[in-house]
């Protein structure tokens, strides 16, 4: 599933570089409002886990999100 | 006949027409929450049908029956619609197959069923488009796409009736708070909502808005209106 996330990440924002589970959200140029609809919405896809804006707002990292998912898988 | 009549504009407007001493046909998804919309009425004539338009054999099978008893019809506001905010690299054919059976299909499906029921007198129709139409925003393709062959359609619809005396306008609103938008992207993030409202000198509409411009286009102070488009928008598109 990490794996999964790190390529669902990279299509959302558009990212052809190595991407690691620890890097920060704010570090990548395309992280804006489209990035994250985008983001938000290939989880849904592909999880079927739905995340709202508020709950993005507290993961500064891509392992943050990573957690929130198990947390809401379990 | 309102359609979309259990929430937002077209429950507005069913209480506008309502208001004005209209006899009232409103379809919607839900009987409960058109029952909800019946409540606020003051007359005790109108009729409810819960249907879903985007399912095109319960149409074809249930609406002439519900219609048998009804003489004819003067107007219909056709307000059911979905939204969709969606970044256009997701895009899916079948997103959009969706958008286009909800949005443009059930609204040209529904009109057909409906003209023979019309008023020989005169009769108006209104579609609830949307500024999308005409204007674009980011994630907005497919939704725009949508409305936009409801703004084109209803003006060819306009010329090919209007020697049956039915007038056919849209109204073209830009973001309305009702329940559709109340979870969209720009009203869920702060800093995007502040952002969007910004764009609206007047800002963001009521249903009401939208509402009393399907009255004045169902009544015959728009008698010499067809193939028009209001836009109904707080000033969003005229920067």
């Amino acid at each position: 599933m990490k794996e999964q996330l790190i390529n669902i990440v990279k299509e959302a924002l558009d990212l052809d570089q190595d991407v690691m589970i620890t890097d920060h959200f704010e570090s990548f140029d395309t992280w804006d409002s489209l990035g994250k609809l985008s983001l938000i919405a290939l989880i849904d896809e592909h999880f079927e886990l739905q995340l709202s804006d508020e709950e993005f707002k507290s993961f500064e990292t891509i392992e943050d999100l990573y957690n929130a998912l198990l947390a809401k898988k379990a | 006949m309102v359609t979309g009549a259990s929430s937002g504009i077209g429950e507005a407007t069913a209480i506008a027409c309502d208001e004005q001493g209209a006899t009232l046909l409103l379809l919607g998804r839900n009987e409960e929450r058109l029952n909800h919309t019946l409540s606020k009425l003051s007359s005790r004539n109108h009729k409810i049908l819960a249907i879903d338009l985007a399912e095109f054999e319960v149409v074809t099978a249930q609406l002439p029956v519900f219609l048998q008893d009804v003489p004819h019809l003067d107007g219909m506001v056709h307000a059911a619609g979905i939204t969709s905010t969606y970044p256009f690299k997701l895009f899916k054919t079948e997103q959009l197959d969706n958008i286009l059976k909800v949005n443009v299909q059930a609204a040209f499906y529904l009109t057909k069923l409906v003209l023979t029921k019309l008023n020989k007198e005169g009769s108006s129709l209104v579609f609830i488009s949307s500024i999308m139409a005409s204007v674009g925003e980011k994630a907005k393709t497919m939704y725009a796409m949508s409305k936009g062959a409801v703004s084109a359609g209803a003006k060819s619809l306009a010329i090919e009736y209007a020697s049956r005396k039915v007038r056919v306008n849209t109204i073209a609103p830009g973001i309305v708070n009702t329940p559709m938008t109340a979870n969209a992207t720009y009203k869920t993030n702060e800093n995007l909502l502040a952002e969007t409202l910004a764009k609206y000198p007047l800002g963001f509409g009521e249903p009401e808005d939208v509402a009393h411009a399907c009255v004045f286009l169902l009544s015959d102070a728009s008698k010499w209106m067809t193939g028009t488009e209001i836009t109904l928008d707080g000033g969003y598109s005229a920067k």
